[in-house]
C-alpha cells in the first residue's frame, strides 16, 4: 500500500474575543513516504497549529486530512504525561497504545534519557530537562513512519541534541519528516522539499535558496 | 481502539490506586452505610414486626445498581479534561477516554455490589438471587444506560460551559427520582405513570425482581430501557463527535 499523507483544502479558524483568527488557509499538501518537509514560518504563521493538524492531535474547521502512514506525535512536545506516574509507566503507556512491547524498549529509554534512578519516580518531580529528555526517547522508540518536528533547537543541551540528530537524522533518515522552525538551521541541510508558512497561507518553492530568500525579506 | 482502551484502564488503575480515590471501596461502603442507617431505622420504628419486607436488601440492590450511571457521570463529565495532554497522540480519541473511565466504574461498582452481596447475604439480610437472568438483565441495563449517560455528558462538558454549574444538582435530584430507591408499587397510580417515564425506574424493578421474586408487584417493560438506551447512545456518540472538533489540545 502507498503511505502518504495528504491534507486537502484544510482550514483552522480559531475563535477569539474579537471574531475569528485564520491560523491555516486553504492547505493543499501531500506528504509521501521518504520526504523531508521543512516549513518555515515566523512566529505566529501557524506552524504548530499546522504540525497539530498533521498529527491528527488537532481537527481542521473544515476540510481534510487523510492519512496513509504511521505519523508520530508533534515532537519536542513535553506534555501528554501523567504526572503522578513514572516514566517507566508512561513508557508502558504509550507502547500500550501503539502496540508495541514495551519490554524491548526500557534500556533504550533509559539510556537515552539518563534519568537514572529517576526513571522510576513520577514525572512531576522531574525537571523541565528531564521531561523533554524522556519524551524525546519515547518518540524515538516508537518507530513511525512519518516524524513530526516543531522547532527541534528547544530540546536539551548541547550533547542530547546531537544525539537526537543521530538517532532522527542519521538512524531514520530514510523516513519521512516535517520539520517546521523558524529558523534555517536543520531544514536546509536536512529537507529535500521547502515551504514557506505565511499568515496560515503555505507555499512551496523549487528549492531552499527561494525559500529562503522569500522568507528573511518578511 | 480495544488496546488504547486497554493500556488507558492499566493507566488510570495505577493512577487511582495510588491516590486516596479507590473506587471500589466507594461502591462497597456508600451502599453499605445507606442500607445500615435505612435498617437502623426501620427497625427503630419497629416495622420489622409488622411487615416481612426485605428492607436492607431492597435498599442494596436498588442503590447498587444505581452507582452504575451515577459514578459513571461523574467519572465521564470530567474523562476529557483531566486527560486531555493524551489526546496529543492521534490515536488516543475522546470516545476511548469516555469508553475507559465507564468500564473502571463498572467494574468497580460490580465488584463493590458482589462484595456487599456476600456480606449482608452471610448475615441473612440479603437473599439468594430469585432470578439470576433478570438480575444480570437488570446489571447489564442499567450499565449501558451508564455509558450513553457517560457519553453524553462528556460531550456536553466540551459543548457547554454551563453544565458544570448544574451537573452536582442534577445527579442529586436525579439520583432520589430516579427509582433506585424506591419501588414503583410505593407510588399512587396516577404518579407512577409519569415516574415510568424513567427508564432507571423500569430497569431498579427488573434488578429488584431478579433479587427479591415475587414479593410484590413490579412494574416494568423491558422494552422500554431497551429503547430508551438504544437512542440516548447514538445521541452520545453523535454529540461526542460534535465535541471532538472543538477540543483544543494545549
Amino acid at each position: 500500500m502507498e503511505k502518504f499523507v495528504r491534507l486537502e483544502n484544510v482550514n483552522k479558524i480559531f475563535p477569539i474575543k474579537k471574531g475569528v483568527n485564520y491560523a491555516l488557509r486553504n492547505i493543499n499538501l501531500t506528504i509521501n513516504y521518504g520526504d523531508r518537509i521543512g516549513i518555515l514560518g515566523l512566529n505566529g504563521s501557524g506552524k504548530s497549529t499546522l504540525i497539530r493538524i498533521i498529527s491528527g492531535a488537532t481537527k481542521p474547521t473544515t476540510g481534510k486530512v487523510i492519512k496513509r502512514m504511521k505519523v508520530s506525535w508533534p515532537l519536542a512536545f513535553q506534555g501528554g504525561f501523567q504526572g503522578s506516574l513514572t516514566g517507566l509507566d508512561n513508557l508502558k503507556f504509550i507502547c500500550r497504545i501503539y502496540g508495541v512491547d514495551w519490554k524491548e524498549k526500557v534500556s533504550f529509554v533509559q539510556d537515552f534519557a539518563e534519568l537514572g534512578k529517576y526513571f522510576y519516580e513520577p514525572v512531576k518531580t522531574y525537571s523541565s530537562g528531564m521531561r523533554a529528555r524522556l519524551a524525546f526517547a519515547l518518540s524515538i522508540a516508537i518507530d513511525f513512519d512519518c516524524y513530526l518536528i516543531d522547532e527541534i533547537v528547544a530540546v536539551g543541551d548541547q550533547r542530547f541534541q546531537h544525539r537526537c540528530k543521530v538517532e532522527l537524522f542519521e538512524k531514520k533518515k530514510d523516513r519521512t519528516f516535517v520539520i517546521v522552525s523558524h529558523s534555517p538551521h536543520h531544514i536546509k541541510d536536512f529537507c529535500n522539499r521547502f515551504f514557506v508558512l505565511l499568515e496560515g497561507h503555505l507555499l512551496e518553492f523549487e528549492n531552499f535558496d527561494q525559500a529562503w530568500d522569500f522568507y528573511s525579506k518578511l | 481502539m480495544v488496546r488504547v482502551i486497554q493500556a488507558l484502564v492499566m493507566r488510570e488503575l495505577i493512577t487511582r490506586y495510588g491516590r486516596k480515590n479507590i473506587g471500589f471501596l466507594w461502591a462497597f461502603f456508600e451502599p453499605a452505610f445507606f442500607a445500615f442507617l435505612v435498617t437502623i431505622v426501620w427497625t427503630f420504628v419497629r416495622m420489622h414486626e409488622r411487615s416481612t419486607f426485605p428492607i436492607t436488601a431492597f435498599i442494596y440492590i436498588g442503590y447498587s445498581n444505581g452507582l452504575l450511571w451515577r459514578y459513571t457521570i461523574t467519572q465521564c463529565f470530567h474523562a476529557i479534561s483531566a486527560n486531555q495532554g493524551l489526546l496529543y497522540h492521534s490515536i488516543v480519541k475522546p470516545v476511548d477516554l469516555v469508553i475507559s473511565r465507564w468500564l473502571l466504574e463498572f467494574l468497580s461498582v460490580t465488584g463493590g455490589a458482589i462484595a456487599l452481596g456476600l456480606l449482608f447475604g452471610g448475615f441473612g439480610y440479603v437473599p439468594i438471587p430469585y432470578d439470576f437472568s433478570y438480575l444480570l438483565l437488570g446489571w447489564i441495563l442499567m450499565a449501558w444506560f451508564g455509558l450513553a449517560m457517560g457519553l453524553i455528558f462528556a460531550a456536553l462538558s466540551i459543548l457547554s460551559e454551563v453544565v458544570e454549574h448544574f451537573i452536582q444538582a442534577f445527579l442529586y435530584i436525579f439520583w432520589i427520582l430516579s427509582g433506585s430507591l424506591f419501588a414503583a408499587e410505593f407510588l399512587p397510580p396516577n404518579v407512577r405513570e409519569y415516574f415510568l417515564y424513567l427508564p432507571t425506574l423500569h430497569i431498579a424493578e427488573i434488578v429488584r425482581y431478579g433479587l427479591l421474586g415475587p414479593i410484590m408487584n413490579y412494574y416494568y417493560d423491558i422494552s422500554y430501557p431497551v429503547f430508551f438506551n438504544l437512542i440516548a447512545l447514538s445521541v452520545g456518540f453523535f454529540l461526542l463527535r460534535i465535541a471532538e472538533r472543538k477540543i483544543e489540545v494545549e
